[in-house]
């Protein structure tokens, strides 16, 4: 499973080879336009065919954003994920110190009821955090 | 004719920019392939850009070359090549999963390759004279292509084919073939044209059930050639009377055939599924072969057979699937032994063969126009290549040629139209594939005196 650094690393990656593909192009078809060749069959063809690079490589920089954006989001909730199991951690830490507390003092309570009070009801244990998205296991690719 | 202007030095200029952007697109393919690594994220974009770099690199130096020539040039075929190629490997798309154009080689399909494929033809022939040399050529087959899927399921396709035509014959000659042995006598040509049709369908089974199938099947087929007479359909009439028999002879106190029986019977229950498609063909065939009888060593009554056969097929058809119609011309050439000939196990029953089909796909609902489909079979003997490749007509502006092709595609000798606005196609989005096969074993068993007879043969081909 991708890190939460690894993800954004990934989209900041996407986003820089998004905009260079848009550049990408941009230098053979300036000097086409710039009438290097004129007239013909080959002109025209070569202009149809820059063009259709031009829309295919605008489609593929438009699929690398969409990466990036995916990226960023699944960082975004790697980041949450993580902050949930930490939040989790400290209250399971702090519910066994209380519950080991209030086993000692039942235990004197027990034993001498009139020179300790009760502990009342014991301590209860956190609630477990939601389980993470399905591409968080490990082994999911997609 | 038109005449094309170069600068040549703009146009060296413009090839050194090609070189440039190659490079850079190689660099991204890299980048972004980390990036999907990183991301544990899927996507085509480096293999785009990888093909799209090779491009580039090409056509910038067909372009330089021409740039040195510095000629006006109107059409040249290694910078159109270079040209189609470039528009190709940024056009390809990744194949659907569909099945792809129907070939003497059965359909590719992607998503569930096939393995291998089995061809059972059961033929009969019948040659009637009516003058010294002339006469009439009847012939019927039926052929059950079984190919073995990725998954393990099969796909089936069944096709019946009847020709009627004329033959003059010169000779005398018979041939008897038992697996992999064939004896002949007399020498003999013939030259033949005949008027055919052909319909079929293709299925989707469980390995399990082809059993089943070929029972349903055959039933199913006499059931056809009994209706024929009458003209009035058999309303399932060999299939009723079939099960009633073998329901009948089920409680019969047969107990060692019993299980035989049962068998029989749950498969005379069994549904065939819809088919993925039907097909039916109107055409004309026709060739011409000479042979002659040799005896082997001059020692053993048996003979072998040596000879020439060249045959042709030109039909027009039109195949039905879920949505969707496609509208096609089927060229087929090929030369070879004599038909059905083989000596002493060598199998030269084919030399040469040769299958061009270019179809065009219309969505039902709609009326418009989808795709084109080109497929080239070609079968060296000992093995066969199939080429298929898919233009996508979503495009309105490929309307216009789809028009013209679709025109041309009714008429057989309009073949040059026909290529000429498929290539005025090509460029827009293109899936293709290329799959080659081995021919394994194949045997046949028949008869065939004086041009009548029947022929039954099987043969096997694996995905090289």
């Amino acid at each position: 499973m991708p890190t939460q650094s690894e993800f954004e690393s990934a989209a900041g990656a996407f986003d820089r080879s998004a905009a260079h593909i848009d550049e990408l192009f941009a230098g053979p078809r300036q000097l086409l336009n710039g009438g290097v060749v004129v007239g013909g069959l080959l002109a025209t063809e070569l202009h149809l065919l820059f063009d259709h690079v031009r829309r295919m490589l605008d489609r593929h920089a438009d699929g690398l954003r969409e990466l990036a954006e995916t990226c960023r989001g699944r960082a975004e909730e790697c980041a949450t994920y993580q902050w949930q199991l930490r939040a989790f951690d400290d209250a399971t830490e702090s519910y066994r110190s209380d519950l080991r507390r209030w086993t000692s003092i039942s235990e004197i309570h027990d034993q001498a009821p009139t020179l300790v009070p009760s502990p009342g009801p014991p301590p209860l244990p956190p609630a477990a955090p939601p389980a993470p998205p399905v591409w968080m296991s490990p082994g999911f690719t997609r | 004719m038109s005449y094309t202007g170069i600068e040549p030095e703009g146009v060296r200029v413009l090839a050194d920019q090609l070189a440039a952007s190659a490079d850079l697109a190689e660099g991204l393919a890299l980048d972004v392939d980390r990036a999907l690594f990183e991301s544990g994220l899927e996507s085509s974009t480096p293999s785009v850009l990888r093909g799209f770099a090779n491009g580039l690199v090409h056509t910038g130096t067909v372009l330089r070359n021409r740039a040195d020539l510095a000629h006006g040039f109107v059409l040249d075929f290694a910078l159109h090549d270079a040209l189609l190629g470039v528009a190709k490997s940024v056009a390809i798309a990744a194949p659907a999963c569909v099945v792809g154009p129907s070939t003497t080689l059965g359909s590719n399909s992607p998503c569930d390759p096939v393995e291998s494929i089995k061809v059972y033809s059961l033929a009969a022939g019948a040659y009637i004279p009516f003058t010294g040399v002339a006469g009439l050529k009847l012939d019927a087959s039926y052929v059950l292509r079984v190919e073995t899927l990725h998954s393990g399921r099969l796909r089936v396709t069944r096709i019946d084919e009847a020709d009627v035509g004329i033959a003059t014959s010169l000779g005398m000659t018979g041939e008897l073939n038992v697996g992999p042995l064939t004896t002949a006598s007399g020498a003999g040509a013939q030259a033949w044209l005949q008027v055919l049709m052909a319909q079929g369908a293709t299925y989707e089974i469980a390995q399990s059930e082809l059993d089943e199938f070929i029972a349903f099947d055959l039933l199913d087929h006499l059931e056809g050639r009994l209706a024929l007479p009458g003209g009035v359909a058999g309303f399932g009439f060999a299939k009723a009377v079939a099960k009633k028999f073998v329901g009948l002879v089920d409680h019969l106190p047969m107990w060692k055939l019993h299980n035989l029986v049962s068998d029989l019977r749950k498969r005379l229950n069994w549904n065939r599924p819809a088919p993925l498609s039907t097909f039916t063909e109107v055409g004309l065939t026709g060739g011409s072969n000479a042979s002659t009888a040799l005896p082997f060593l001059g020692q053993i009554p048996v003979k072998g057979k040596v000879g020439l056969s060249i045959s042709g097929r030109t039909v027009v058809g039109v195949e039905h699937r879920d949505d969707e119609t496609t509208y096609y011309l089927d060229l087929r050439a090929e030369i070879g032994t004599p038909i059905a000939a083989r000596i002493f196990g060598f199998d030269l029953s084919k030399l040469r063969g040769a299958q061009m089909k270019i179809g065009v796909v219309v969505d039902e609902k709609t009326g418009a126009y989808d795709r084109i489909e080109f497929t080239v079979v070609n079968d060296t003997g000992k093995t066969a290549d199939r080429h298929a490749a898919v233009v996508d007509l979503t495009d309105p502006a490929t309307h216009p040629a789809a028009d013209r092709l679709i025109a041309d595609i009714a008429d057989p000798t309009a073949i040059g139209d026909v290529l000429a606005a498929l290539e005025s196609l090509l460029g827009h989005r293109v899936t293709t594939d290329q799959t080659t096969f081995r021919k394994g074993q194949a045997s046949t068993y028949g008869v065939n005196v004086l041009g009548n007879g029947f022929r039954f043969h099987v043969e096997t081909l694996d995905v090289h």
